[in-house]
């Protein structure tokens, strides 16, 4: 009876659950399904999940008519860069800001923790001001550099560092090795959970940033995705067909690495991440 | 040189490349910020001015109206957020089939790209042919303009920010539900403690440290929301979605008032500073680690 009960609960739950996912999951199936409507069905009375009519929108997307392939590219480039710095930039932090001893080091990291919680939305004047001085304002430079300097990367994987006992550095240095080494060799491949944590985190913030190129990128050349897809809509005219289509692609490359990777993102964002 | 100079060295090394750019790119104009802030700067000369910007915003209207839609925007989104992850995240943990299915689905929003997003919202509400209207006028004979209403443009985008957060906040909670120490709730199940008893006494209590970090990142999260009405609403309709960011960016960028801007920054950085500060001293109180 208890069983039965217990049973009867579960499948009750299980199908709350799932309604409540399909409202989630709504507005992504909507966006798929608008990708693949002629313009004229899209608002059509009453609306369609499943296309009464298939067209394929992401040929005009990406057949080189429109910018949308130079957005893309440039979105690549801009996040493939300052992933990897990101990471070479974290892991020597980490390793100074937990396996080195000296004096001052804990003020040091103070002051980075307390930015932390502080959005980069507040800092965008004297930015602004500070690329221009700098000469990186309207370039890819200005999403790239601070891209690979966060203090959150940092953070996230000194977290992971200090899980490893100290030990593995004294045997180390007695064997000869060097700082460097120890990082590289002896380190690195315990940390692989870590970095991968932080790969993916990244490309996905990276990938999704729209308001530092909003606000330091006026050539439209040099448009992220976010940007390309706001330059795309008067391009076609706010063809919405063209723009679900476009959307898709942009939303694609982050959802997939979650798809594969959600583990690492669970356990990363679960470590106390706070997107600046 | 003797072994601790050596340390020092080595470790600012290895800290410098990545120090120098969050020294450059954080530290510094967070400072710069609150200088500016007590400035006339309008791209031209720059003159101290002491408190003024403040005095100003104080009496200014748009100011109040930004000021009351961030409170708004925060109690409108925050609360639900968090009420909605921890109990999706308890029911399912229990009792739901397909588990890891209906995790995959509900953090894809955290994933999205903003700008995708706000598209599909501006036709999922469009007001005559949008799906969500549709389905409200088969029902009544009038619905909400959304996006185009000053009354529902800003419940119109908490609603987004719901949806992207939600989800997140579940997945964490999923995570914490797992720490739960098992014992203690075959002790109250043997005690014949109901489901709710041990949901407040047991469960709530041992998922204090997570729904603190969950709290201030989602406090943080609305505190700082911008770009869906930078790229929906232009703050509008009148000024019905202008939050503290919003108006900070167009007084800077399209009014060319640095000193004010860098003043309503200045403002929501105290907030958050406060917040957190209070947060972290409250939290004995009511987080068990």
């Amino acid at each position: 009876m208890m069983e039965q009960n217990r049973k009867v609960k579960k499948i009750i739950v299980t199908v709350l659950s799932f309604l409540i996912c399909a409202i989630v999951f709504f507005p992504i199936v909507y966006m798929i399904s608008n990708s693949f409507k002629v313009e004229l069905d899209i608002f059509k009375s009453p609306f369609h999940i499943i296309p009464e009519k298939f067209v394929n929108n992401y040929n005009s997307v990406w057949n080189g008519a429109y910018d949308f392939v130079r957005f893309y590219l440039n979105s690549l480039k801009v996040t493939a860069i300052s992933v990897c710095g990101l990471v070479i930039t974290s892991l020597l932090a980490a390793y100074g800001f937990s396996k080195i001893k000296y004096k001052g080091r804990d003020i040091l990291f103070l002051v980075y923790m307390a930015t932390l919680m502080i959005p980069t939305q507040l800092t965008m004047i004297p930015r602004f001001m500070i690329y221009k001085e700098l000469g990186i304002y309207n370039t890819h430079w200005a999403l790239i550099l601070p891209g690979m300097t966060t203090a959150f990367g940092t953070f996230l994987l000194r977290q992971f560092m200090i899980s490893i006992p100290y030990e593995m550095n004294e045997a180390a240095k007695i064997d000869g090795a060097g700082e460097l080494r120890i990082l590289f060799q002896i380190l690195l491949p315990l940390l692989k959970p870590g970095i991968i944590t932080l790969v993916l985190i990244s490309i996905v913030w990276s990938w999704n940033d729209y308001e530092n190129a909003m606000l330091f990128l006026t050539d439209k050349n040099l448009f992220t995705i976010p940007l390309g897809l706001i330059s795309f809509m008067d391009e076609t005219g706010k063809q919405y067909s063209l723009i679900m289509a476009a959307a898709v692609s942009a939303a694609l490359p982050p959802m997939i690495l979650f798809l594969f990777g959600q583990r690492y993102f669970v356990e990363g964002l679960a470590k106390g991440a706070v997107k600046g | 040189m003797n072994r601790n100079k050596k340390n020092v060295l080595k470790g600012l090394l290895f800290i410098a490349p990545n120090y120098i750019g969050f020294f450059i790119f954080t530290l510094v104009p967070m400072v710069t910020a609150i200088v500016i802030s007590f400035t006339k700067w309008k791209m031209g000369d720059m003159e101290f001015i002491g408190l003024k910007n403040y005095l100003e915003l104080l009496s200014s209207r748009s100011f109040y109206k930004s000021f009351l839609n961030t409170v708004l925007f925060v109690l409108g989104t925050v609360p639900v957020t968090i009420v909605l992850g921890l109990g999706i995240a308890y029911f399912v943990d229990r009792y739901a089939y397909g588990k890891s299915l209906i995790r995959t689905i509900m953090f894809l929003p955290y994933t999205a790209n903003i700008v995708a997003i706000c598209y599909v919202w501006m036709m999922l509400f469009q007001p005559t042919y949008g799906p969500v209207n549709q389905l409200i006028l088969k029902f009544v004979k009038t619905a909400p303009g959304w996006l185009t209403s000053s009354e529902w443009a800003l419940i119109c985008i908490m609603a987004l920010q719901v949806w992207m957060y939600a989800g997140y906040c579940m997945v964490i909670y999923l995570a914490a539900l797992k720490q739960v120490p098992s014992d203690l709730m075959e002790a109250a199940a043997i005690d014949g403690a109901s489901r709710y008893k041990q949901f407040v006494h047991i469960i709530l209590p041992s998922l204090s440290p997570t729904t603190f970090f969950i709290l201030i990142t989602m406090l943080i999260n609305s505190l700082k929301i911008f770009a869906p009405m930078n790229i929906m609403t232009d703050g509008g309709p009148g000024d019905s979605t202008s939050v503290l960011v919003f108006q900070s960016y167009i007084t800077a960028f399209r009014y060319n008032d640095m000193g004010t801007a860098s003043a309503i920054s200045t403002i929501l950085f105290l907030i958050i500073l406060g917040i957190t500060l209070y947060q972290w001293k409250g939290q004995n109180k009511w987080v068990n680690y």
